[in-house]
């Protein structure tokens, strides 16, 4: 926990009427999503953390952009383009992704302006490629302006002789950038560009009117070269001109004129994991503390003949259930109870841990002192935290009591004391099944950019043991045909994943899924998954995995390894003649501040070998927005278009969204096309992800909402 | 032309949710539309749907008839009241509980924490306030403590000076108290408030205007 400016201070001060003037003119978004003017980038950043949508651009081009403030200094953005008649007019539109990164290197001071050197387009097909270092500053509350130097695209009009020619002859040219051969497939760096070519000086000037209207002109160094070569872009002026419009903080509308012949539209929504609009969320009020007289805390030991362990035990299972916590075992002696229990309710188990001690002060014999709490994910006990009775009685509603209450629990490994565990029933059938429609959704494919199928899937799962289930699901699509696919396979990798379309069309209706899976903890610090049948979409076999992970490390370490088999176009119970094995070794660190990093080594689907490296920005919120990137020993060519697979992926928890309390989240990934070389199985249920949320650390990083 | 045929698929997906889940693993998860109901709606409309008795409704006698003590509370800012029932007491702590699950506790007489109102008060110590309170004003140390949108705690010392404003007789349905008016004016930095209580002799607060936090705004309270 970290005592941070936050929103409820702000509310405080935007409450107490002392608005801080300027700090709250945040930057502007381009047509490129952004921070900047209209098509040139600024000195500024976005706030930390924020987290941006805009779609802009014009008639010919359409940006869809994702900006993400990684962390104060350093800002990423991914961008899709729709980019029409590229080849000259009438002729088809191509789709494009691009990556950029900048990095804000001065911080505005009472005379130095903020300061930014970004790279635009520096790992995709080099459409936008550009270079910049670009300075802010603010004047009073109404002016602000911006001067930069760019390079490749940004210095394209009214260019000069590269000044770092100084250092290197080298930089004052740069490699056709036009040429298809220099990018070939995408998705490598450009590094051989960079900051190469002539460079050229832009500039603009922003003008608040007032909180919600601001004008915007700027000198642009963007030439539309190939467009105006190939007569779709009329460019007749490096001027361009726009208004913002911003009615509320999250929303902003820029039109411009751009080059005296083109007008754009940029909107974005921006969003701040941070604030979260229900602040605290809108859970409703806890059972209260009930306190013993202090004649009767002293007590040994409680009448059973009165109230026998096993109405105690049932007792404890309903009255945990009505709030979400379903009890599988309770161990009971005079003074102490240890409950194990599967949290549906909270995403955090702090809270979860918080609730439960206050129901348990209401419906527990006075001589009991001693609270164990054990959650189970999957079955299995993951985490063992013990609690005094008289601390909970002595802290509700403290100042402080959040944090003391913290210092005092106990966190420990729950692993071999099943012994005095005496299993409840709880009420939860051990069979479970449901028909819903679904809704998949699949973005930025280049043949269907926005593209989704919708159709009904009836699952069931049938739980032999807490920790051992038969789980299936058959999916029947109503929408969202696709035409059978024109790209053809270049066959240097066993055809992994590009034959979806064959799948897509030939597997209506389709078994999702048929498996039975086993969780268990075979020694201390270790867990286990062992799961046969039809794992994913396309391959089926068997899957088993070992973690190790010691209470309270940062580090974690696992080994998984899997023998499948691909399955038949019809996805029903066939399979195809290509089997592999395939598995990894995987570390996991908690790098701190927010920050978690993952790297698997191992055996990809085509029997390539590579790694995969991920790192992921996490708030204790419950938000994750990562990036991950595979390098295998297949070649950029062998690879086809993209050259490696590569990703965004975020993560919004609903509870955040919509503030009342629920486990499930908003996943979504924005990853390149998918090809045969460094493909993983798909899994949902790898032991690192299944159980981590209700161990240590993630328990003590959510610790603020114990109370509440 | 694309766009409208999602959002026509995204409408068409959300309302078959709604209406055609069926088995038991959905029979307890909330459908779109309550979701909405019930989590958005009210933030946007800044109130949490009254629930319980309206306050024209509240009589003198239905209070007698019950035996029961109850608090009746508003959040003005949020144009909502509610008749709040007593739930628990943790030494010289009350609280009490709405229908619809919001929580507000007191020590003795002081607001120290709230709980379902989004931007609650975690908890709060006014021990200062209570003292320089019996002593007829002076200064005092106020501390409050918030939980902000990334699930930490946020800790605001509050500097207070409390006023004895005079006698201020008030009824709260048909009974008359013979109480004091006192002011709290706390601030921190550019922040501040004031709070305002009505105590009778033997130290009862019998109805007060508190701050909850600032998007909240105050509450408002009659024991009843």
């Amino acid at each position: 926990m970290r005592l941070r400016t936050t929103t409820i201070l702000t509310g405080l001060a935007l409450w107490a009427g002392a608005a801080a003037a300027q700090s709250d003119w945040r930057p502007s978004y381009t047509t490129y999503g952004t921070p900047g003017l209209i098509e040139m980038p600024s000195g500024l950043s976005e706030p930390d953390a924020q987290f941006s949508l805009t779609v802009g651009g014009f008639d010919l081009q359409q940006r869809y952009t994702m900006s993400f403030q990684i962390s104060d200094r350093l800002g990423g953005t991914f961008r899709y383009s729709r980019i029409d008649q590229f080849g000259g007019p009438g002729e088809k539109a191509t789709y494009d992704r691009s990556f950029d990164i900048r990095y804000r290197f001065v911080d505005e001071g009472r005379y130095l302006p903020a300061m930014t050197v970004g790279l635009r387009d520096f790992l995709g097909t080099g459409r936008y490629s550009g270079e910049y270092i670009a300075a802010t500053k603010t004047f009073g509350d109404r002016l602000r302006v911006t001067a930069g130097l760019g390079w490749g695209r940004l210095g394209s009009e009214g260019g000069f002789t590269n000044p770092l020619g100084v250092i290197d002859e080298g930089f004052e040219t740069r490699p056709n950038q036009d040429d298809e051969s220099f990018y070939g497939e995408g998705g490598t760096v450009g590094d051989a560009a960079f900051f190469r070519g002539d460079a050229a000086v832009f500039g603009g000037v922003e003008y608040r009117f007032n909180d919600r209207f601001t004008g915007v002109v700027e000198y642009s160094t963007d030439a539309y070269t190939r467009q105006a070569g190939r007569g779709t872009y009329d460019h007749e002026s490096p001027l361009n001109f726009g208004v913002t419009y911003t009615p509320r903080p999250e929303y902003a509308v820029q039109l411009a004129y751009l080059n005296g012949s083109t007008l754009s539209l940029a909107a974005t929504f921006s969003v701040n994991p941070f604030e979260r609009p229900t602040f605290g969320g809108m859970d409703p009020a806890p059972v209260p503390v009930a306190v013993r007289p202090a004649d009767t805390r002293a007590a040994l030991s409680w009448n059973r003949s009165a109230l026998p362990e096993g109405t105690l035990r049932d007792l404890i299972a309903q009255t945990l259930a009505s709030d979400g916590q379903e009890v599988t075992g309770v161990e009971l002696t005079d003074r102490s109870i240890r409950i194990r229990y599967e949290n549906t309710k909270y995403r955090t188990e702090a809270q979860a841990m918080g609730r439960i001690n206050r129901i348990l002060t209401n419906a527990l014999p006075a001589s009991i002192e001693v609270i164990t709490l054990e959650p189970v994910r999957a079955g299995v006990p993951v985490a063992s935290v013990t609690f005094r009775r008289s601390d909970i009685e002595q802290l509700e509603n403290v100042a402080g009591g959040t944090a003391a209450s913290l210092d005092r629990a106990v966190f420990a490994d729950p692993a071999g004391t099943n012994a005095g565990i005496v299993a409840v029933d709880n009420g939860e059938p051990r069979f479970q099944w449901g028909i819903a429609p679904y809704f998949a959704p699949r973005l930025f494919d280049p043949d269907y950019p926005f593209y989704a199928s919708i159709g009904i899937e009836a699952s069931a799962d049938y739980y032999v043991r807490p920790n051992l289930v038969l789980s299936g699901a058959v999916r029947y699509r109503v929408f969202g045909d696709r035409d059978p696919d024109d790209r053809v396979n270049d066959g240097a990798l066993p055809p992994v994943r590009t034959q979806a379309n064959s799948y897509h069309e030939e597997g209506n209706p389709s078994i999702e899924r048929l498996t039975l899976t086993h969780f268990g903890r075979p020694a201390q610090n270790l867990y286990s998954r062992v799961s046969i049948g039809y794992l994913e979409e396309m391959f089926g076999g068997i899957s088993t995995e070992l973690l190790w992970r010691p209470v309270g490390s940062r580090l974690a370490l696992g080994v998984e390894a899997n023998y499948v088999m691909q399955r038949d176009f019809d996805l029903m119970l066939g399979f195809r003649d290509y089997d592999v094995v395939t598995g990894h070794a995987s570390a996991y660190y908690d790098l701190g501040n927010g920050y978690h990093a993952q790297v698997d080594a191992g055996r990809y689907l085509a029997g390539d070998w590579g790694a995969t490296f991920a790192l992921d920005r996490e708030f204790d919120n419950g938000w994750r927005v990562g990036a991950y990137f595979t390098r295998t020993n297949v070649s950029f060519e062998d690879y086809g278009q993209g050259s490696f697979a590569k990703g965004l992926r975020v993560t919004i928890p609903t509870d955040w969204s919509i503030g009342t309390p629920n486990r499930q989240a908003f996943d979504t990934q924005f990853a390149s096309l998918r090809r045969n070389g460094g493909a993983r199985l798909e899994l949902d249920n790898r032991l690192y992800e299944t159980l981590r949320d209700a161990q240590s650390p993630m328990i003590e990083d959510s610790w603020g909402r114990y109370w509440r | 032309m694309k766009a409208t045929r999602l959002t026509r698929w995204v409408a068409l997906a959300a309302g078959a949710l709604t209406l055609t889940a069926c088995g038991p693993r959905y029979e307890d998860a909330p459908d779109v539309l309550s979701i909405v109901r019930n989590g958005i709606v009210p933030l946007l409309s800044g109130g949490r749907g009254e629930s319980g008795p309206t306050g024209p409704g509240i009589s003198r006698a239905l209070v007698e008839e019950s035996g029961m003590d109850f608090l009746y509370a508003s959040v003005p800012s949020r144009q909502s009241f509610a008749l709040l029932q007593r739930a628990g007491e943790n030494g010289r702590k009350i609280t009490w509980l709405s229908e619809d699950g919001i929580s507000v506790t007191y020590e003795q007489g002081l607001l120290v924490a709230t709980r379902g109102l989004g931007p609650d008060l975690i908890a709060a110590s006014v021990s200062g306030t209570v003292a320089a309170m019996r002593q007829g004003g002076g200064e005092a140390r106020r501390v409050h403590e918030y939980l902000d949108g990334n699930d930490a705690i946020v800790r605001v010392d509050f500097d207070c000076r409390i006023n004895r404003v005079g006698s201020d007789p008030i009824t709260i349905y048909e009974y008359s108290y013979d109480t004091v008016k006192y002011e709290e004016n706390c601030q921190s930095g550019g922040q501040r408030f004031t709070n305002t209580y009505w105590i009778d002799q033997a130290g009862v607060v019998w109805k007060s205007r508190q701050l909850i936090s600032p998007p909240v705004g105050y509450l408002d309270t009659e024991r009843l």
